[in-house]
């Protein structure tokens, strides 16, 4: 014959709440820590693509303004050396 | 909306647009509730250590975008059970047979684990045995509630199942601790 009590809903419950909460130790949870806010600072940083695109426009900026601002020159030398050529040669 | 959750949601807004204290609060806020949670449903300090790594990564690259309702505690431990089903489908592992296969074992550690330094008094490792010898379906059940703090309802939304189904589960999963807890003494 079974004598064994059973187990109420409330002595389960107090077995329950006497579980202990485990913790990391501290060196895990630093660790852990650190690279989460590794990731976080990347994130708030933008996408890589993005930083790479961003930095290509700040360092290449003075180039592309010089280039574009010559191809500009270039075409109306060009356009007047065209020009003349049509009204002075024969 | 209580204190805690506006304060939680704010938090996550702070979060979301990249703030490190806010993700040091949530961190340390949350980190004991799911490190006990998975511990206890892997059985493996070293497994949950790597799982709750992967959380934080989670949480700190994707935090939950806003939407009504959202809660940061059943989020958090939606991402820690995932993570864990994943890892036991990577490894082609049965939950339900992991303490047939010895995966619950706990690894030696030169010094005295968590687990081994907390489950000194008797009532403790009885309770620890026999959830380890539930079924894992009743095992994370419980476990929500009881390490995780949750309340039936958002234990309900982690688990993707309806709140009077969430509640027939835990009765069912409660009972069969209850009855293994009482084979053991």
């Amino acid at each position: 014959m079974d004598t064994k009590k059973p187990i109420t809903d409330t002595e389960l419950d107090r077995r329950l709440a006497e579980l202990p909460l485990l913790d990391l130790p501290e060196a895990a949870a630093g660790r852990q820590e650190a690279a989460a806010l590794t990731v976080l600072a990347r994130r708030r940083r933008g996408p890589a693509l993005r930083r790479a695109w961003a930095f290509t426009i700040r360092e290449l900026e003075p180039l592309l303004v010089a280039l574009v601002g010559a191809g500009y020159i270039l075409a109306a030398v060009l356009r007047a050396v065209a020009a003349y050529s049509m009204a002075v040669l024969p | 909306m209580d204190a805690d959750a506006d304060r939680e949601q704010h938090w996550l807004d702070e979060l979301r647009g990249g703030d490190e204290a806010a993700f040091r609060l949530i961190y340390h806020a949350y980190r004991p509730r799911l490190y006990t949670f998975l511990c206890r449903l892997s059985g493996r300090p070293d497994v949950a250590e790597d799982l709750l790594q992967e959380v934080w990564l989670r949480l700190a690259a994707h935090p939950p975008e806003p939407r009504a309702g959202l809660t940061l505690a059943p989020w958090l431990f939606r991402v820690a059970r995932n993570v864990f089903v994943s890892y036991l489908r990577n490894r082609n592992l049965d939950p339900n047979r992991l303490g047939e296969l010895d995966v619950f074992k706990f690894r030696a550690a030169p010094g005295p684990g968590p687990l081994e330094a907390l489950a000194e008094r008797e009532t403790v490792r009885s309770l620890e045995r026999a959830l380890r010898r539930l079924p894992s379906a009743d095992r994370e059940t419980v476990l929500l509630v009881a390490a995780g703090g949750l309340a039936p309802a958002e234990a309900a939304g982690v688990l993707g199942v309806r709140p009077d189904a969430f509640r027939q589960r835990l009765s069912r999963a409660r009972a069969r601790l209850a009855e293994l807890l009482r084979s053991q003494e």
